[in-house]
């Protein structure tokens, strides 16, 4: 059981000021970088953003770290968002962890296969920094910094 | 609209191609870049990125750019000097833009029903650019540096 999200608290103000914790995936070090920017706009603290190149490392920060939202790419090496989507669900204890893929993913099936996992939503690659802020403060329930 | 998810897929020209790239480096990076009349006078190419997909088409889209280009890309992307931006971030962000303007080329060609899938972006070498064929392409001059894209896509079989 991971204690780290077992009680996750419904947000309903600044998403700085109840200390959501922000998962970026993306095998891009510079893409995360990009969106972590924009996560930090949005109103998240810099120590509550946490990143991961890969499923399998995204995997491994959930054992330790209480996680609100993962910002998932989906075509990624050593493991994708898709495989990351199917073991999280597996989970018990991570079913209220919030998933957005972040992605140029273009693919129907596969985008439903990611919808039928529960992802919240989906962002096409290139993006507004503005869509991603409003797309966070949207999942988390909070109005936009 | 394209509804069928197997078959169909919709034209892509160079033109297309090019207003593809355009509105990736504005909306990923704020890059402002326009199709060059007179691309002899721009720097030479020196980093090369390419991605493939595979689907009712497969293909490939492959970027040149100069260093300055990638520089420049990269250090809007990470919103630092771009005398700070080493050649490993730079090379990078060609990568990623490859990424993008591949996830935008195959929604291109198969719009909301589309049923092709991307490869991984990596970065490519002088010798594949130079051997390419390109179906489509353009050279963009983004603040006087060189972005090359080519696209090149059969039925598959």
């Amino acid at each position: 059981m991971n204690a780290a999200n077992s009680n996750n608290p419904t947000p309903s103000m600044h998403p700085s000021q109840l200390q959501c914790h922000v998962l970026i995936v993306d095998d891009s070090p510079i893409l995360r970088a990009a969106i972590k920017k924009v996560v930090k706009l949005a109103g998240v603290g810099e120590d509550r953003i946490f990143e991961a190149g890969n499923g399998l490392e995204a995997l491994e920060i959930l054992e330790t770290v209480w996680i609100d939202l993962v910002l998932l790419d989906l075509n990624m090496p050593v493991m994708d968002g898709e495989q990351f989507a199917t073991e999280l669900r597996k989970r018990d204890d991570l079913q209220d962890v919030a998933v957005v893929v972040v992605s140029t993913e273009a693919n129907r099936e596969r985008l439903d296969r990611m919808k039928a996992l529960g992802v919240n939503h989906t962002l096409r690659k290139p993006f507004e920094p503005e869509d991603l802020c409003r797309l966070i403060a949207d999942v988390l329930g909070v109005k936009p910094a | 609209m394209n509804t069928d998810p197997t078959n169909s897929t919709r034209p892509l020209d160079s033109d297309t191609l090019s207003q593809l790239a355009i509105e990736a480096l504005e909306r990923t990076a704020f890059v402002l870049a326009d199709p060059c009349a007179d691309p002899d006078a721009l720097p030479s190419a020196e980093v090369f990125a390419e991605i493939d997909f595979h689907g009712p088409e497969q293909g490939g889209v492959d970027l040149a750019a100069s260093r300055g280009f990638t520089r420049n890309l990269a250090s809007s992307i990470l919103g630092c000097d771009a005398a700070e931006v080493t050649d490993a971030q730079g090379d990078e962000a060609l990568r990623e833009l490859a990424n993008i303007l591949g996830g935008s080329v195959i929604y291109r060609l198969g719009g909301e029903q589309c049923a092709f899938s991307l490869g991984l972006p990596r970065l490519g070498s002088f010798q594949g650019w130079s051997g390419a064929s390109g179906h489509e392409s353009c050279v963009l001059d983004a603040e006087g540096e060189r972005l090359e894209i080519r696209c090149h896509h059969r039925r598959a079989a």
